[in-house]
This record gives C-alpha cells, structure tokens and sequence, in this order.
C-alpha cells in the first residue's frame, strides 16, 4: 500500500492539494499517514489506551503544543480510510512477496483456504450442496510448536515429563488427602500416561515415552484498535507446565497456534437470492474430536 | 442481497461445517502420525525421549451452536 493507494479514494484525494500529494510522497515513513502532525496525533489515538487519564491529556498536548506540529497537516488527513488500512492484513492481499514477509516475521505460520459445503433447499435455483470459500486461514504446525517448547531451555525445567499424585497431610494423624490443582497431577493426564506405557513401543525404540499434555483454548476477541476488526485466535497452552506459570503474560506460554475464520452473512453475499425457507436437514456427521476432560 | 436472511438451521450448519473444517486442517497428518507413533527430541538435559501429543482440554466458543 503506498500513497497512491490512499489517494485513489474519491474523497481523499478531492480535499488533498497536489502540491500537499508531492510533500507528501516524500514523507513516506509515516505512511499511510500523510505527515508527522498526523502520525503522531493517530499513534496518540491507538495507542494510548481507550480511557483517558492525566498523563494521556498531557502527552496530547506535547502533540499539539510541539512547535513542529502543524495544525494545517492535519486538517484534512483522511483518518477513517487510515484506519482502514491500519486494519487490513496486507498479507491478505497481496502477491506472494508480502506473504513471504509475513511468513518470515513469524517463522511456521501456514495460510490455508477454507471452504464449506452449504446446502440448498430444493426450492432453490441451485438446489443441492454447493461449496463455498470463506476464507483463509493462519495456522501452525502443532508438531513444530511442541518441538519448539521442548528445545526451549528456560521453560524445560519447569516441564512435567511425568504426571504424579499429589497429596496433603494436614497433620501427622490424619489420613493422606489428594490435592488436586495442576493438570500433571489430574487422573486425566495420569490415565494418559499410563495407557502410553502400556501401549506397543514403537519397534526397536526403547526410549522414554512421555504425554505431552495439549491444552487448547479459543475465544472470539473483538479488537477495540482499528475499526471492527474481530479475531478468532486458538491458543495452545502445555499441561506439563503449572498453571501458576501459564496463567503469567510475561512467561509466554500460550502459543497462537490459529486465527479462525467465522461465517458472517456478507460471506453470503454470492448467493442467490433465493435463501427463503433453506433448512439443513442433512446432517453431516461431526468429525468428532476425541478430549478427554 | 435480495430475499430472506438465511435460516438459523443453515447458519449453525456452517458455522459446524466451518469450524470442523479448520479443526481438520489443524489436526494434520504431521500431528496424526506423532500422536500414533511419537516424535522423538532430544531435550534440554540431552537425553532423548519420544513424545506423544494428547489433547486433554479444550476450552472454546461454541459458535457452531
């Protein structure tokens, strides 16, 4: 996206002069802000929080009251089709040289298409199932985040190769009490690992078998930056770590391991009109994953 | 677009349809064959053990609902 891009909007580039389009294609490090006056008011709305506080009024007017800034800059800067911008995923779109960057910056990410099958009402013009691409979408490799947690040396001693049981005696007279809490010390995990010592070793292998415990997480998070943006992350988190590590941001323990496509209407948008009265009566049998809670 | 919404039966059939399909892509063969037979790494300590991925929790949105 460059400024042409910007100014190929009607409205940007009626209300932008062509002496303003010259400067400002010299300027292009604050794109697709088209000034520093405009960068900086823009970085001041996004990231300083949603609420106000003293200290974000303040820097507000170190802005607005920096000599350099220039009130004219600002004056006409397209800030909705900005923020549009800022909200696209350039990766989405563009040729393959931009997908390589992003591929880059996080090494492992996969981009796959999505397409659903969606059935048709026989009253429809297009009666039967029909296959629909929804999107794409951003996953990783379950298998590389694993390796990558396990060569890691600073998480690797606080990792639960085995699961145990954990018990509490209040005092020296009372009865062993079961202490439940982590997911290394639950029946789930010490089910799992005692069913993979029990199982066939693989031929000629005698070394230690060893449950790595995936725990997956999703939420739709609706983002309050950059307009109506949504985001439908999977994070996968490892039960061989204690919750009391896990539950810290700073430890960086719950990889993102997908970004979900969810159906909206406008995927409908190439339909035919006729949706009235479809129902689905087929119904597909579910790929049924099998957790163990 | 013209004509009514889409159902409510035809929506959560999609998004069943599309979430079962992205899990499908998730669970790849990669994953399929380490969960059946392992993979083996060296650790941090350098002994080397095979590991076997299991899925124990999942926490989500019901959204195919």
């Amino acid at each position: 996206m460059d400024f042409r891009d910007l100014c190929e909007d009607s409205s940007a580039s009626k209300i932008i002069s062509p002496q303003q389009q010259r400067t400002e294609l010299g300027e292009h490090k604050f794109l697709p802000y088209p000034n520093e006056s405009s960068f900086r008011l823009g970085h001041w709305y996004w990231n300083h929080g949603i609420q106000k506080s003293r200290q974000s009024f303040r820097e507000l007017l170190d802005i607005v009251g920096d000599p350099k800034f220039s009130p004219d800059d600002v004056r006409h800067t397209p800030w909705h089709k900005i923020d549009e911008i800022l909200g696209r995923n350039d990766f989405d779109e563009q040729d393959e040289g931009d997908e390589a960057e992003w591929m880059d910056v996080d090494s492992g990410w996969k981009k796959t298409t999505i397409a659903i099958s969606v059935p048709f009402h026989r009253n429809t013009k297009t009666p039967g199932p029909q296959t629909y691409v929804v999107g794409d979408l951003y996953h990783r490799s379950f298998v590389s985040v694993i390796r990558e947690k396990l060569a890691n040396a600073d998480d690797n001693q606080h990792f639960h190769y085995e699961p145990f049981e954990l018990f509490w005696r209040p005092t020296d007279t009372c009865a062993d009490e079961r202490v439940h809490g982590e997911l290394y010390t639950s029946r789930a995990f010490l089910d799992a690992h005692r069913e993979l010592q029990e199982s066939p070793r693989e031929p000629g292998c005698t070394l230690p078998r060893v449950v790595v415990a995936i725990m997956l997480w999703s939420d739709a998070t609706h983002l309050t930056s950059f307009g109506d943006a949504k985001l439908w992350p999977c994070y996968l988190c490892f039960g061989n770590e204690s919750k009391y590590r896990r539950c810290r941001p700073t430890n960086h323990l719950a990889n993102h391991v997908a970004y979900f496509q969810s159906v909206r209407l406008c995927s409908f948008s190439n339909l035919p009109s006729l949706l009235s009265d479809l129902f689905c009566s087929c119904r597909t049998p579910l790929r049924t994953l099998l957790l163990r809670i | 677009m013209k004509g009514h919404p889409p159902s409510k039966q035809l929506m959560a059939h999609c998004r069943r349809e599309l979430l079962h399909t992205q899990w499908e892509v998730l669970l790849d063969e990669e994953f399929l064959i380490a969960y059946k037979h392992g993979i083996v790494v060296v650790c941090c300590d350098g002994n080397a053990r095979r590991f076997y991925p299991r899925l124990l929790t999942y926490s989500g949105d019901y959204k195919e609902k």
